[in-house]
Protein backbone atom coordinates (compact mmCIF):
# COMPACT_ATOMS: atom_id res chain seq x y z
CA UNK A 1 0.00 0.00 0.00
CA UNK A 2 3.14 2.33 0.93
CA UNK A 3 4.77 1.90 -2.42
CA UNK A 4 1.34 2.31 -4.45
CA UNK A 5 1.01 5.89 -2.88
CA UNK A 6 4.35 6.36 -3.40
CA UNK A 7 3.85 5.86 -7.03
CA UNK A 8 1.03 7.69 -7.12
CA UNK A 9 2.56 10.20 -5.60
CA UNK A 10 5.38 10.61 -7.93
CA UNK A 11 3.12 10.35 -10.92
CA UNK A 12 1.21 12.95 -9.86
CA UNK A 13 4.02 15.13 -9.17
CA UNK A 14 5.54 14.64 -12.71
CA UNK A 15 2.46 15.06 -14.37
CA UNK A 16 1.71 18.22 -12.72
CA UNK A 17 5.25 19.73 -13.05
CA UNK A 18 4.78 18.80 -16.41
CA UNK A 19 1.65 20.73 -17.02
CA UNK A 20 2.83 23.62 -15.25
CA UNK A 21 6.08 24.26 -17.00
CA UNK A 22 4.38 23.86 -20.35
CA UNK A 23 1.73 26.51 -19.40
CA UNK A 24 5.10 28.84 -18.54
CA UNK A 25 6.41 29.05 -22.08
CA UNK A 26 5.23 30.81 -25.07
CA UNK A 27 3.64 29.70 -27.63
CA UNK A 28 4.98 28.35 -30.72
CA UNK A 29 5.84 31.12 -33.32
CA UNK A 30 2.95 30.69 -36.11
CA UNK A 31 2.27 33.35 -38.41
CA UNK A 32 -1.91 33.97 -38.18
CA UNK A 33 -3.42 31.79 -41.25
CA UNK A 34 -0.32 30.64 -42.49
CA UNK A 35 0.10 26.79 -43.95
CA UNK A 36 3.60 25.22 -41.50
CA UNK A 37 5.30 23.45 -44.11
CA UNK A 38 8.30 21.07 -43.39
CA UNK A 39 10.31 19.69 -46.10
CA UNK A 40 13.02 17.28 -46.12
CA UNK A 41 15.16 19.11 -48.37
CA UNK A 42 16.19 22.87 -49.65
CA UNK A 43 14.95 21.93 -53.18
CA UNK A 44 11.30 20.64 -52.31
CA UNK A 45 11.25 23.52 -49.91
CA UNK A 46 11.70 25.56 -52.86
CA UNK A 47 9.46 23.69 -55.05
CA UNK A 48 6.71 24.29 -52.44
CA UNK A 49 7.84 28.30 -51.58
CA UNK A 50 6.95 28.70 -55.54
CA UNK A 51 3.67 26.69 -55.31
CA UNK A 52 2.66 28.57 -51.79
CA UNK A 53 3.72 31.80 -52.06
CA UNK A 54 2.72 33.78 -48.94
CA UNK A 55 0.37 31.55 -47.97
CA UNK A 56 2.72 29.36 -46.55
CA UNK A 57 5.74 29.06 -44.21
CA UNK A 58 8.15 26.33 -44.99
CA UNK A 59 11.24 25.09 -43.78
CA UNK A 60 13.77 22.21 -44.82
CA UNK A 61 15.20 19.95 -42.35
CA UNK A 62 18.54 18.97 -44.32
CA UNK A 63 20.84 21.91 -45.95
CA UNK A 64 21.78 22.14 -49.05
CA UNK A 65 25.33 21.56 -48.39
CA UNK A 66 24.63 18.74 -46.44
CA UNK A 67 24.58 15.27 -47.58
CA UNK A 68 21.04 14.29 -47.10
CA UNK A 69 21.63 10.26 -46.26
CA UNK A 70 23.73 11.74 -42.81
CA UNK A 71 21.21 14.52 -41.44
CA UNK A 72 21.29 14.10 -37.45
CA UNK A 73 17.89 13.81 -35.69
CA UNK A 74 18.16 17.17 -33.68
CA UNK A 75 15.40 17.04 -31.08
CA UNK A 76 15.47 21.03 -32.71
CA UNK A 77 13.74 19.52 -35.47
CA UNK A 78 10.94 17.89 -33.68
CA UNK A 79 9.34 20.62 -32.25
CA UNK A 80 9.50 22.13 -35.74
CA UNK A 81 7.98 18.60 -37.10
CA UNK A 82 5.67 19.08 -34.14
CA UNK A 83 3.88 22.30 -35.96
CA UNK A 84 4.18 21.19 -39.01
CA UNK A 85 0.41 20.77 -41.59
CA UNK A 86 2.31 19.60 -44.35
CA UNK A 87 5.49 17.49 -44.68
CA UNK A 88 7.26 16.50 -47.91
CA UNK A 89 9.56 14.49 -48.45
CA UNK A 90 12.16 12.83 -50.99
CA UNK A 91 11.26 8.92 -50.33
CA UNK A 92 12.72 6.03 -52.05
CA UNK A 93 14.24 5.44 -48.56
CA UNK A 94 16.44 8.86 -48.64
CA UNK A 95 15.62 9.55 -45.31
CA UNK A 96 15.07 6.16 -43.61
CA UNK A 97 18.12 6.83 -41.22
CA UNK A 98 17.05 9.85 -39.31
CA UNK A 99 13.46 10.80 -40.85
CA UNK A 100 11.68 8.05 -38.97
CA UNK A 101 12.18 8.88 -35.26
CA UNK A 102 11.84 12.51 -36.07
CA UNK A 103 7.99 11.41 -37.33
CA UNK A 104 7.41 9.37 -34.24
CA UNK A 105 8.56 11.56 -31.92
CA UNK A 106 6.88 14.53 -32.82
CA UNK A 107 3.61 13.06 -31.97
CA UNK A 108 2.05 15.19 -34.67
CA UNK A 109 -1.14 13.03 -36.11
CA UNK A 110 -0.50 15.13 -39.47
CA UNK A 111 2.45 14.04 -40.65
CA UNK A 112 2.38 9.88 -39.16
CA UNK A 113 3.35 7.35 -42.39
CA UNK A 114 0.35 7.56 -44.43
CA UNK A 115 -1.32 9.98 -43.00
CA UNK A 116 -3.14 12.55 -45.90
CA UNK A 117 -0.65 15.55 -44.80
CA UNK A 118 2.54 13.97 -45.58
CA UNK A 119 3.51 14.14 -49.23
CA UNK A 120 6.29 11.56 -51.02
CA UNK A 121 7.58 12.63 -54.37
CA UNK A 122 7.48 9.11 -55.49
CA UNK A 123 3.68 8.73 -54.98
CA UNK A 124 3.12 11.88 -57.30
CA UNK A 125 4.51 10.66 -60.62
CA UNK A 126 2.55 13.66 -62.12
CA UNK A 127 4.62 15.97 -60.11
CA UNK B 1 3.94 6.31 -24.52
CA UNK B 2 5.75 3.58 -25.33
CA UNK B 3 4.56 0.08 -23.84
CA UNK B 4 7.05 -3.45 -23.42
CA UNK B 5 10.46 -4.32 -22.41
CA UNK B 6 12.71 -1.20 -22.86
CA UNK B 7 15.97 0.09 -21.90
CA UNK B 8 14.92 2.92 -18.71
CA UNK B 9 15.55 6.16 -19.82
CA UNK B 10 18.04 6.94 -16.96
CA UNK B 11 20.93 9.06 -18.37
CA UNK B 12 22.81 8.88 -21.71
CA UNK B 13 24.73 5.80 -21.70
CA UNK B 14 21.84 3.35 -20.17
CA UNK B 15 19.28 4.42 -23.24
CA UNK B 16 22.01 3.22 -25.93
CA UNK B 17 22.06 -0.20 -27.33
CA UNK B 18 25.23 -2.47 -26.57
CA UNK B 19 26.56 -1.83 -30.66
CA UNK B 20 25.65 1.79 -30.70
CA UNK B 21 27.87 2.70 -27.76
CA UNK B 22 31.39 4.32 -29.11
CA UNK B 23 33.06 2.66 -26.46
CA UNK B 24 33.67 -1.82 -26.20
CA UNK B 25 32.58 -1.64 -22.65
CA UNK B 26 30.31 0.23 -20.16
CA UNK B 27 31.84 2.68 -17.77
CA UNK B 28 32.17 1.60 -14.41
CA UNK B 29 29.85 3.59 -13.29
CA UNK B 30 27.33 1.88 -15.09
CA UNK B 31 28.35 -1.45 -13.85
CA UNK B 32 29.03 -0.47 -9.88
CA UNK B 33 25.76 1.56 -9.79
CA UNK B 34 23.35 1.15 -12.40
CA UNK B 35 22.33 -2.55 -12.66
CA UNK B 36 25.62 -3.79 -14.26
CA UNK B 37 26.03 -4.51 -17.62
CA UNK B 38 22.39 -4.11 -18.64
CA UNK B 39 21.66 -1.11 -16.86
CA UNK B 40 18.06 -0.31 -16.50
CA UNK B 41 16.33 -2.66 -18.72
CA UNK B 42 12.54 -3.88 -17.94
CA UNK B 43 8.88 -4.18 -18.86
CA UNK B 44 6.58 -1.38 -18.25
CA UNK B 45 4.86 1.64 -19.36
CA UNK B 46 6.76 4.98 -20.68
CA UNK B 47 5.11 8.60 -21.26
CA UNK B 48 7.19 11.11 -22.66
CA UNK B 49 5.69 15.27 -22.86
CA UNK B 50 7.12 17.86 -24.77
CA UNK B 51 7.37 20.89 -22.06
CA UNK B 52 7.55 24.31 -23.69
CA UNK B 53 10.63 26.08 -23.41
CA UNK B 54 11.92 29.77 -24.03
CA UNK B 55 15.10 30.95 -25.97
CA UNK B 56 15.38 27.97 -28.60
CA UNK B 57 15.55 25.24 -25.75
CA UNK B 58 13.95 22.00 -26.39
CA UNK B 59 12.72 19.99 -23.48
CA UNK B 60 11.26 17.33 -22.67
CA UNK B 61 10.11 15.11 -19.28
CA UNK B 62 10.06 11.23 -19.48
CA UNK B 63 8.32 9.48 -16.42
CA UNK B 64 8.15 5.58 -16.66
CA UNK B 65 6.80 2.70 -14.25
CA UNK B 66 8.30 -0.43 -14.42
CA UNK B 67 7.73 -3.94 -13.17
CA UNK B 68 10.73 -3.61 -10.95
CA UNK B 69 13.04 -6.16 -11.47
CA UNK B 70 16.59 -4.70 -13.30
CA UNK B 71 19.53 -7.29 -13.25
CA UNK B 72 21.43 -6.42 -10.08
CA UNK B 73 19.79 -2.99 -8.97
CA UNK B 74 16.06 -3.82 -8.40
CA UNK B 75 13.82 -6.31 -7.37
CA UNK B 76 10.38 -6.89 -7.24
CA UNK B 77 9.51 -8.96 -3.98
CA UNK B 78 5.98 -8.62 -4.37
CA UNK B 79 3.96 -7.75 -7.21
CA UNK B 80 3.02 -4.30 -5.98
CA UNK B 81 7.11 -3.41 -5.67
CA UNK B 82 7.13 -1.67 -8.88
CA UNK B 83 10.49 0.74 -10.20
CA UNK B 84 10.02 4.35 -11.44
CA UNK B 85 11.97 6.62 -13.43
CA UNK B 86 11.94 10.10 -14.12
CA UNK B 87 13.49 12.27 -16.74
CA UNK B 88 13.89 15.70 -17.74
CA UNK B 89 16.08 16.99 -20.99
CA UNK B 90 17.07 20.44 -22.16
CA UNK B 91 18.52 20.62 -25.38
CA UNK B 92 19.62 23.73 -27.35
CA UNK B 93 21.43 24.03 -31.05
CA UNK B 94 24.42 26.83 -29.85
CA UNK B 95 25.25 26.85 -33.90
CA UNK B 96 24.33 25.24 -36.84
CA UNK B 97 27.29 23.05 -36.40
CA UNK B 98 27.00 22.57 -32.07
CA UNK B 99 24.57 21.57 -29.66
CA UNK B 100 24.25 21.20 -26.05
CA UNK B 101 22.15 18.09 -24.55
CA UNK B 102 22.01 18.53 -20.27
CA UNK B 103 19.78 15.98 -18.35
CA UNK B 104 18.72 14.75 -14.82
CA UNK B 105 17.24 12.11 -14.46
CA UNK B 106 15.67 9.66 -11.10
CA UNK B 107 15.19 6.23 -10.62
CA UNK B 108 13.60 4.11 -7.50
CA UNK B 109 12.98 0.29 -6.79
CA UNK B 110 13.32 -2.30 -4.49
CA UNK B 111 17.22 -2.67 -3.56
CA UNK B 112 18.22 -6.19 -5.37
CA UNK B 113 19.97 -9.51 -3.59
CA UNK B 114 17.71 -9.15 -0.30
CA UNK B 115 15.59 -12.21 -0.77
CA UNK B 116 16.71 -13.77 2.68
CA UNK B 117 16.03 -10.30 4.27
CA UNK B 118 13.10 -10.21 7.01
CA UNK B 119 11.03 -7.79 4.96
CA UNK B 120 12.99 -7.04 1.83
CA UNK B 121 10.16 -4.79 0.23
CA UNK B 122 10.97 -2.07 2.95
CA UNK B 123 14.74 -1.67 1.30
CA UNK B 124 15.45 0.82 -1.64
CA UNK B 125 17.46 1.97 -3.71
CA UNK B 126 17.19 5.38 -5.24
CA UNK B 127 19.34 6.86 -8.02
CA UNK B 128 19.92 10.39 -9.36
CA UNK B 129 21.91 11.28 -12.09
CA UNK B 130 22.74 14.31 -14.10
CA UNK B 131 24.35 14.13 -17.87
CA UNK B 132 26.08 16.76 -19.95
CA UNK B 133 26.61 16.32 -24.06
CA UNK B 134 28.55 18.76 -26.50
CA UNK B 135 28.19 17.88 -29.97
CA UNK B 136 30.57 19.27 -32.81
CA UNK B 137 29.74 18.21 -36.09
CA UNK B 138 30.09 20.74 -39.13
CA UNK B 139 27.38 19.89 -41.68
CA UNK B 140 30.04 20.51 -44.98
CA UNK B 141 31.94 17.52 -43.36
CA UNK B 142 29.92 16.12 -41.13
CA UNK B 143 31.05 12.15 -42.33
CA UNK B 144 34.39 13.64 -41.93
CA UNK B 145 34.83 15.73 -39.33
CA UNK B 146 33.31 16.15 -35.59
CA UNK B 147 33.59 15.93 -31.99
CA UNK B 148 31.62 14.73 -28.92
CA UNK B 149 32.65 15.27 -25.73
CA UNK B 150 29.89 13.77 -22.75
CA UNK B 151 29.99 13.32 -18.97
CA UNK B 152 27.24 11.35 -16.85
CA UNK B 153 27.59 11.72 -12.50
CA UNK B 154 25.73 8.91 -10.74
CA UNK B 155 24.45 9.20 -6.63
CA UNK B 156 23.36 6.11 -5.45
CA UNK B 157 21.26 5.56 -2.37
CA UNK B 158 20.93 1.75 -1.29
CA UNK B 159 19.39 0.23 1.81
CA UNK B 160 20.64 -2.26 2.78
CA UNK B 161 21.91 -4.87 5.86
CA UNK B 162 25.14 -4.77 6.95
CA UNK B 163 27.38 -7.76 7.70
CA UNK B 164 26.00 -7.34 11.61
CA UNK B 165 22.75 -7.70 9.93
CA UNK B 166 21.81 -3.97 10.77
CA UNK B 167 19.73 -2.09 8.69
CA UNK B 168 22.26 0.79 6.40
CA UNK B 169 22.26 3.23 3.51
CA UNK B 170 25.51 3.08 1.37
CA UNK B 171 25.69 6.28 -0.66
CA UNK B 172 27.71 5.65 -3.49
CA UNK B 173 29.01 8.40 -6.31
CA UNK B 174 30.07 7.60 -10.00
CA UNK B 175 31.19 9.62 -12.89
CA UNK B 176 32.61 9.10 -16.47
CA UNK B 177 33.91 11.64 -18.77
CA UNK B 178 34.21 10.67 -22.58
CA UNK B 179 35.52 12.39 -25.23
CA UNK B 180 35.96 11.09 -29.29
CA UNK B 181 36.59 12.93 -32.55
CA UNK B 182 36.10 11.95 -36.02
CA UNK B 183 39.93 12.14 -37.69
CA UNK B 184 38.46 11.60 -41.22
CA UNK B 185 36.00 9.22 -42.79
CA UNK B 186 37.31 6.08 -41.60
CA UNK B 187 38.80 6.61 -38.11
CA UNK B 188 37.47 8.24 -34.98
CA UNK B 189 39.72 8.63 -31.93
CA UNK B 190 38.37 8.54 -28.25
CA UNK B 191 38.96 8.80 -23.97
CA UNK B 192 37.02 7.69 -21.00
CA UNK B 193 38.06 8.74 -17.60
CA UNK B 194 35.99 6.42 -15.09
CA UNK B 195 35.63 6.38 -11.12
CA UNK B 196 33.06 5.13 -9.29
CA UNK B 197 32.02 3.74 -5.73
CA UNK B 198 30.43 0.08 -4.95
CA UNK B 199 26.55 0.27 -4.52
CA UNK B 200 26.82 -2.33 -1.53
CA UNK B 201 30.44 -0.91 -0.39
CA UNK B 202 30.56 3.20 -1.17
CA UNK B 203 34.26 2.70 0.48
CA UNK B 204 35.55 0.87 -1.81
CA UNK B 205 36.04 3.37 -5.29
CA UNK B 206 37.27 1.91 -8.44
CA UNK B 207 39.22 4.28 -10.87
CA UNK B 208 39.95 3.83 -14.64
CA UNK B 209 40.57 5.46 -18.47
CA UNK B 210 40.63 4.12 -21.43
CA UNK B 211 41.77 4.52 -25.07
CA UNK B 212 39.73 3.88 -27.79
CA UNK B 213 40.32 3.94 -31.74
CA UNK B 214 37.72 2.69 -34.25
CA UNK B 215 37.95 2.48 -38.12
CA UNK B 216 35.36 2.09 -40.66
CA UNK B 217 35.96 0.14 -43.41
CA UNK B 218 32.53 0.73 -44.76
CA UNK B 219 28.61 1.58 -43.43
CA UNK B 220 28.08 -1.67 -42.59
CA UNK B 221 30.74 -2.68 -40.75
CA UNK B 222 33.09 -1.17 -37.37
CA UNK B 223 36.21 -2.11 -36.43
CA UNK B 224 37.26 -1.18 -32.81
CA UNK B 225 40.55 -1.59 -30.32
CA UNK B 226 40.24 -0.50 -26.60
CA UNK B 227 42.98 -0.12 -24.25
CA UNK B 228 41.82 -0.06 -20.66
CA UNK B 229 43.32 0.77 -16.98
CA UNK B 230 41.85 -0.20 -13.88
CA UNK B 231 42.46 0.86 -10.42
CA UNK B 232 39.75 -1.46 -9.00
CA UNK B 233 39.10 -1.99 -4.96
CA UNK B 234 39.16 -5.39 -3.50
CA UNK B 235 37.79 -6.69 -0.69
CA UNK B 236 39.26 -4.15 2.07
CA UNK B 237 39.43 -0.73 1.42
CA UNK B 238 42.83 0.22 0.61
CA UNK B 239 43.38 -2.58 -1.42
CA UNK B 240 44.09 -2.45 -4.92
CA UNK B 241 44.63 -4.68 -7.92
CA UNK B 242 45.45 -3.01 -11.18
CA UNK B 243 44.23 -4.40 -14.39
CA UNK B 244 45.59 -3.42 -18.46
CA UNK B 245 43.55 -5.08 -20.78
CA UNK B 246 43.10 -4.95 -24.35
CA UNK B 247 39.35 -5.36 -25.73
CA UNK B 248 38.41 -6.09 -29.51
CA UNK B 249 34.86 -5.70 -31.09
CA UNK B 250 34.11 -6.33 -34.93
CA UNK B 251 30.41 -5.33 -35.77
CA UNK B 252 28.82 -6.02 -39.27
CA UNK B 253 25.08 -4.94 -40.51
CA UNK B 254 23.59 -7.43 -42.30
CA UNK B 255 20.05 -6.05 -43.35
CA UNK B 256 18.52 -2.48 -42.91
CA UNK B 257 18.46 -1.53 -39.39
CA UNK B 258 16.25 1.41 -37.72
CA UNK B 259 17.24 4.89 -36.87
CA UNK B 260 18.58 5.38 -33.55
CA UNK B 261 17.21 8.34 -31.41
CA UNK B 262 19.22 10.99 -31.43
Amino acid sequence: MHRLNFVTRLTAIFTALAFTISQLGPPPARAAGKIQIMAATTDLASLAQEVGGDKINVESIARGYQDPHFVDAKPSFLLKLKHADLLIVVGLELEIGWLPPLINQSTNPKIQVGAPDTWTLRALPEF
Amino acid sequence: MKVGKMRADFGKVNTIHNHALPWIDRPLATNNLVGGEDGIDDAGISLSHFIAAPKGWFMEGTAQVYRGDSDDLFSAYRRQDLGVVGHLRAYRDLSESTNLDLGASYARGNSAGLATAVSPSAFFTNLYGADATLRWKPLRRAVYKNFLLRTELFWSARDQLSPLNIFQTQHAFGMYTSAEYRVNRRWTVGGRFDRSGHATAATLTDTGFSGILTYWPSEFSQIRGQYRFGHLAVANPGDFSNANEFLFQFLFVMGAHGAHPF
